[in-house]
């Protein structure tokens, strides 16, 4: 009898419509949840459920109160809702590597300019000033000395958010022009690519990437820093310092793949889909 | 099947096996997303939930 496995999502993009088709090719039977038209009950598992789900919500905070309201059926969710909710946040992250002994950037958390500042004087300038939370690079400056620190703080305190003005003050580490993104599925890295940049390095802000070919040192930091966040499928950022070493930035708990994919011809859903499908059998 | 964009009213075609949020790019410029309720499909301009994961 076919496994069926639920992807949840809120915008059916290449990475949810590749995973379908690799579900599908494995045997499985898939269950489509756009989370705009179908609630998630809390507690009540209906017969019409999936056995095991994919976490896809581009929405973050949706992503683990959804993935909790499944667990509450006792139905397992890839990545797990606590999981998800840590990695999600990078000073919750980063705290927790560095914990594990990752390396991980010198960062202070910092709630309003005086905080702010006087992170700034530990680390010195240029640094790097962003939210705990977001993706894509967006809101992430460059910060190259205190005035500039201040008028990129005005800034922030004009936005709607007060999740905003929980800020990370970062040094700024010399890597290069490039920095890896490692995928991880299990205790496995199954392709990494380089993303080719000044300073914001997202593929999907249109950095070009390359296929990467990883030392087992650095495989093995990616694998250890996916598992101290309790995550299953995961995408790493890696720092190579110009100096020696790697420090791991952030820890994707929902990945965009196309990126990895096409660098590689890795058949990355693929791989999502067997690790799942395996799970679900256990 | 074919829809009007609710944006600029010219004919958008929706492939046979699109699904509730799949986006569909429309030659007027917006991107449009598919949301199918009770069977029934319609188009609403895709509004960028300003959250992501990015790659």
């Amino acid at each position: 009898m076919a496994i069926r496995v639920g992807i949840i999502y809120t915008i059916y993009r290449w990475e949810e419509k590749e995973l379908t088709r690799a579900l599908k090719e494995k045997g499985a039977e898939v269950k489509l949840v756009h989370l705009e038209e179908q609630p998630i009950a809390i507690g009540i598992r209906s017969p019409e459920e999936a056995e095991i789900y994919i976490q896809r919500s581009m929405v973050r905070p949706l992503a683990p109160a959804v993935s909790a309201a499944i667990e509450s059926q006792c139905v397992r969710v890839i990545n797990r809702s606590m999981a998800t909710l840590a990695a999600q946040d990078k000073a919750i992250s980063l705290s927790i590597l560095s914990s594990r002994g990752i390396p991980v950037p010198r960062t202070y958390v910092t709630y309003g300019l005086g905080s702010i500042i006087s992170a700034a004087k530990e680390l010195g300038y240029p640094l790097v000033y962003k939210p705990s939370q977001g993706s894509w690079g967006r809101l992430v400056s460059l910060v190259r000395d205190e005035e500039m620190l201040r008028t990129v703080y005005e800034h922030r305190e004009v936005i709607q958010d007060p999740r905003m003005r929980i800020g990370l003050i970062q040094e700024l580490v010399d890597k290069g022009d490039r920095d890896i993104r490692a995928l991880v599925i299990g205790s496995r890295v199954v392709g990494a690519m380089y993303r080719i940049g000044d300073f914001v390095t997202n593929y999907a802000r249109g950095s070009e990437v390359a296929a990467a070919k990883l030392s087992q040192e650095v495989e093995d930091l990616a694998v250890r820093a996916v598992e101290a966040l309790g995550l299953e499928v995961a995408g790493v950022d890696i720092f190579e310092k110009r100096s020696g070493g790697y420090l791991v930035n952030e820890v994707n708990p929902v990945p965009e793949f196309k990126g990895v994919a096409t660098a590689t011809g890795v058949d990355i859903a693929g791989l999502i889909a067997e690790y799942v499908i395996s799970q679900a059998r256990r | 099947m074919e829809l009007r964009c609710p944006i600029c009213g010219l004919p958008v075609i929706i492939p046979e096996d699109a699904v509730s949020g799949e986006l569909v790019d429309h030659e007027c410029g917006v991107s449009l997303e598919i949301v199918i309720n009770d069977g029934k499909v319609v188009l609403k301009p895709f509004e960028n939930a300003g959250e992501d994961w990015g790659e």
